[in-house]
């Protein structure tokens, strides 16, 4: 049992090594997560001369506003253009801007507005109490029809003077959207030659430039040809927006002809430097699903293999059919929850170290479990596969029903900020964080079984009690510590997996039963028992194969995740046919077991 | 190997008094209105599981191959006659364009391609077979028959056994329950089959399709403006398909009746099995449990049994499917989760592998105890909450694998003989 100790403090020592390095994902992360604010008091000089009477100086108030970015200003853009921003000059004349959104009357049907701070939100407040003057001594500022375009642009346009990155990118993105924000293109054009903003920007930039002016409408031959001019930018920049309104594009061409505003060579050309720019779209989107596909794949094998790899040890090294093994990935994660839970982490209050405290805790949980169930059950069953099977399949219902009368049917685990997100390789491919991070997770796992079993002293002595048992013990090992190491080991690492999947996953009470353990199972009977590499290798075979068929199309027929999974049951029972042992059978004497 | 009990089940005597209990016993109880329709209507269906239980039984207890998929087959027949149900339900649905009527609990999920509105909704192909009940009782066993056959033909054949079968079955358990979830396959999806009415109306015995029967009714009720139930001056379709009238499966005489045939279909499928595992058949059957190795040295193929084994299971199970359906009244695709082929094999081993009369019992029993234990007691010290049953059932499963292996059976038989020893002690 010490070297068990041994290894757990290993295992944690590696989580701290992982852990430096999150930190400083969690800093740079958590710098945007604040937008910041303007001060008040450059702002608001700019918000008092609203109540000015000169339209051209208003414009140009709002202008000016909308470049300071401040992001309680949309707000404000918006009850300015409702018209519920008054100005209520003080005793001495000067104005107060202030916001009044409905009115209440008194008895004598005299009506009051109570106050609100324009960039707050909150009362406003004069000698401790919110005013509550007479809706007569407010002077009405709303903007004219003009101005009122403007401020509703405004209230777009903000976004691109944000000082915070993802809202910029955002505000840079949605100006390319309809309706076109022509407004922003001045801004845009800055940004996309501002050499100090950053690539993905500047390329955002230059996409929406374009789509606003692919977004405008043409009436003859020069009108057609500048849109087909932005096209073929929006074709050199890959932009896979664009692709969705090709089509929209093309019954306008269509229509111009038809009514003799095009002549037909004309129309004809159009439609081949069309046909140029949309198939080469269309092989950038189909190299980007492919990529996403086999990255999906590759992720949902990462989870296969995290939850195999427990069974692998159990069912293969063991002869144990472990069926509660899905109730101990559930364990682990419920005991995630817990750690979650009492160090405090929500969706508001991130505490994120939590999810590296979960990760010793989930693999002790599940492997205490596992111990107990090994010291009860499973025991008397070693080489009895299908007795053990019944047996085991009895414990996981009752660890649900626990866990459930315990903890109700969900529950849920927030995942720590540096998850959330991800990180793009190429244009439009983008890796999430949390799916990374699994791929890490079982890589890391596997390695960590494979160095136990093929490198330590104790790895020596799993292998030998499985190989012969009886020889085993003639020579002196323990061969019921053995088990329970082993046992306590494979029911740790499904502890990980339920971990892992937390952060992608929901948390229910039989996510064991119903999410994982078929699929897992297939996972080690298709690579062959005993055998970790057969593991990783059907783990993400089946994991890629899946996400591959998937999304495949037969004209209006997708095969989708259920009629995926009969295929791909079939494809492994045919599979069997050729290879009754798996992938990497057992070879020699080894064979004959059962 | 057989307990001494289940020979005593197996004799004659024993026999004949359980066949007196369930045909004379229980009626006369009926009657006598010592127990209701509803409790006649429950033991009808426990029997339907334990029609299931025993097929599963000839699997595991005399052939050894573990099938977790039994359930799967039992929903197959209870869909075929779920349709045929479905065919003659109530006055609810429409009729499409082919005079067919659609039945309600299709028509509400009835997945419409674009453009399609109710209006273009035909009944599926595949549906109209069930409309006459000597093909659906034909179908509902010949499908889940076949399909064992197929699954069993490629999977014995390339010698998965023991475990992988298990493993294997478990797979196409859940990915047939996934499918017969989804709309698109038109067998109502989660909502299932509902809305049932009548039982083997006279003209599903004779007629193939709804177009031909109403014709033949509108033809023997011509003239005759009672049959105009809905009162709009002609004899339709529309009256036909409300006066499509058969045996009220609300009626009581008519679930008693079902309890009858079930439990005839109990004792003939007991019969069944029996002869099975009496004859020489049921010693290779043996011979596979035993020593596979050995008995394919002696040239016999093994597979072949194992695959007249697993039809002849799947065949029970969907004979108990197509019995449970017009007792439940609803067939729905939850009956297909694994868990619930895994239940099958509690049943089996509560009341002893291996033994014909154990599988019965078990079902039985184990579903007794899940009709008192899922509601609300109050014991002396404490009061017993439903949700408390998955943990006794879980224990269960625990406790009698690891201490009862030949189930109650077995237990009955210990009790019997340390009885038999006290008797002999004291005669001595």
């Amino acid at each position: 049992m010490g070297k068990f100790f041994l290894l757990a403090v290993l295992f944690s020592q590696f989580c701290l090594l992982e852990s430096q390095a999150e930190d400083e994902t969690n800093a740079k992360v958590s710098g945007n997560a604040n937008p910041v604010l303007i001060k008040e008091n450059t702002l608001l000089p700019l918000l008092l001369e609203l109540a000015s009477e000169e339209d051209e100086k208003k414009a140009d108030i709002v202008s000016r506003l909308a470049q300071t970015g401040d992001p309680r200003l949309e707000e404000f853009f918006e009850l300015y253009r409702q018209g519920s921003v008054y100005n209520w000059p003080d005793a001495e004349g000067n104005p107060r801007i202030v916001v009044n959104e409905e009115t209440v009357m008194d008895d004598d049907f005299n009506e009051f507005a109570p106050l609100l701070d324009p960039l707050s939100g909150q009362p406003f407040l004069v000698a401790g109490k919110q005013a509550k003057p007479d809706l007569l001594d407010l002077v009405d500022i709303s903007p004219d029809r003009k101005l009122r375009k403007l401020v509703n642009a405004s209230k777009f346009l903000i976004r691109l003077f944000s000082p915070d990155y993802e809202t910029r990118i955002s505000g840079v993105k949605k100006s390319g959207d309809p309706p076109f924000l022509e407004d922003a293109l001045p801004t845009l054009k800055e940004i996309a030659e501002d050499s100090s903003e950053d690539e993905k920007i500047r390329w955002t930039a230059r996409e929406s430039i374009a789509l606003i002016g692919f977004g405008k409408s043409s009436s003859n031959l020069e009108e057609t040809e500048s849109r087909l001019v932005f096209l073929e930018e929006l074709g050199e920049l890959n932009s896979l927006r664009a692709l969705a309104r090709l089509d929209s594009f093309k019954t306008d061409i269509s229509e111009l002809a038809q009514s003799g505003n095009l002549s037909v060579s004309d129309h004809d050309g159009f439609f081949g430097r069309i046909s140029k720019v949309e198939s080469s779209l269309a092989d950038h989107r189909d190299s980007v699903e492919l990529s996403g596909n086999l990255f999906r794949g590759l992720s949902y094998g990462s989870v296969l293999i995290l939850i195999a790899l427990g069974l692998a040890v159990t069912f293969g090294l063991m002869g144990v059919i472990n069926m509660a093994h899905g109730e101990l990935v559930m364990i682990g994660a419920y005991a995630t929850y817990e750690v979650q839970r009492i160090l405090g982490h929500s969706a508001d209050n991130a505490v994120d170290h939590y999810y590296l405290v979960a990760l010793p805790v989930a693999f002790l949980a599940s492997a205490l479990v596992g111990l107990l169930m090994e010291q009860f059950v499973v025991r008397h069953l070693y080489n009895r596969p299908l007795e053990s099977l019944l047996a085991t399949w009895g414990v996981g219902y009752i660890l649900i029903q626990v866990v459930r009368l315990r903890y109700g049917d969900n529950i849920g685990v927030n995942a720590p900020t540096w998850a959330r997100g991800g990180f793009e390789i190429t244009q439009d491919v983008v890796l999430p964080y949390a799916r990374l991070y699994l791929l890490a997770l079982s890589a890391t796992c596997v390695a960590f079984l494979y160095f136990i079993i093929r490198k330590t002293k104790m790895g020596v002595l799993i292998r030998a009690t499985m190989q012969n048992r009886d020889m085993a013990q003639s020579l002196g090992v323990r061969t019921r510590n053995v088990d329970r190491f082993t046992f306590a080991i494979g029911s740790g690492i499904a502890g990980v997996a339920g971990y892992g999947w937390t952060i992608v996953g929901g948390v229910t009470p039989d996510m064991g039963s119903k999410l994982f353990i078929v699929d897992s199972f297939l996972v080690v009977v298709t690579g062959g028992v005993g055998e970790l590499v057969g593991v990783v290798c059907s783990g993400l075979g089946i994991g890629v194969l899946t996400k591959m068929i998937e999304p495949m199309e037969f004209g209006d027929f997708t095969i989708g995740p259920v009629w995926g999974k009969v295929i791909l049951l079939a494809v492994i029972v045919a599979f069997i046919q050729f290879r009754p042992a798996g992938l990497f059978a057992p070879k020699g004497r080894l064979a004959d077991r059962k | 190997m057989n307990p001494q009990f289940d020979k005593l089940v197996g004799s004659r005597r024993a026999f004949f008094a359980l066949l007196l209990f369930t045909f004379v016993v229980m009626p006369v109880m009926y009657s006598a209105e010592m127990i209701t329709v509803g409790q006649i209507n429950m033991i009808g269906r426990y029997m339907c599981f334990a029609i299931l239980a025993l097929g599963l039984d000839l699997l595991w207890g005399y052939v050894g191959i573990l099938s977790l998929c039994q359930f799967t087959f039992f929903c197959l027949g209870g869909y075929a006659m779920g349709m045929h149900l479905a065919h003659h339900g109530g006055p609810e649905g429409i009729i499409d364009g082919n005079g067919w009527k659609i039945p309600a609990c299709l028509f509400v999920v009835y997945p419409y391609d674009v453009g399609e509105s109710s209006g273009d909704a035909l009944v599926p192909g595949f549906w109209k077979p069930f409309w006459n009940l000597p093909l659906t009782v034909a179908l509902g066993l010949l499908i889940p028959g076949l399909a064992s056959f197929v699954l069993g033909y490629f999977v014995f054949r390339s010698r998965v056994r023991g475990v992988y079968f298990a493993i294997l079955t478990q797979a196409i358990a859940v990915a047939s329950w996934l499918v017969f979830c989804r709309n698109d396959v038109k067998l109502c999806g989660t909502n299932g089959l509902v809305r049932f009415d009548v039982i083997a109306p006279a003209e599903s015995l004779t007629t193939f399709n709804p177009v031909d029967a109403k014709d033949k009714w509108i033809e023997s009720h011509e003239g005759s403006l009672d049959q105009d139930l809905n009162k709009d001056g002609k004899l339709d379709q529309l009256d036909y398909s409300i006066a499509d009238v058969g045996f009220s499966l609300s009626s009581d005489e008519v679930r008693f009746g079902l309890y009858l045939i079930t439990a005839a279909c109990l004792f003939g499928a007991f019969l069944l099995c029996r002869w099975v595992v009496n004859s020489r058949l049921g010693r290779v059957l043996l011979a596979i449990r035993d020593d596979e190795s050995t008995l394919c040295f002696f040239g016999y193929k093994p597979y072949v049994y194992k695959m007249f084994a697993f039809s002849l299971a799947g065949i029970l199970a969907g004979l108990a499917g197509m019995l449970y359906v017009p007792q439940m009244q609803i067939i729905t695709p939850s009956n297909m989760e694994a868990y619930r082929s895994l239940l099958v094999v509690v049943w089996v081993a509560v009341g002893g592998r291996g033994t014909l009369a154990g599988a019965v019992l078990g079902a039985l029993v184990v579903n007794l105890l899940y009709n008192y234990f899922t509601s609300q007691h109050d014991f002396y010290f404490f009061s017993w909450n439903p949700d408390y049953w998955q943990i006794l059932l879980g224990l269960m499963f625990v406790l009698v694998v690891l201490y009862l292996p030949n189930g109650l059976i077995g237990l009955l038989d210990k009790v019997r003989g340390s009885i038999g020893l006290l008797l002999r002690r004291n005669r001595s």
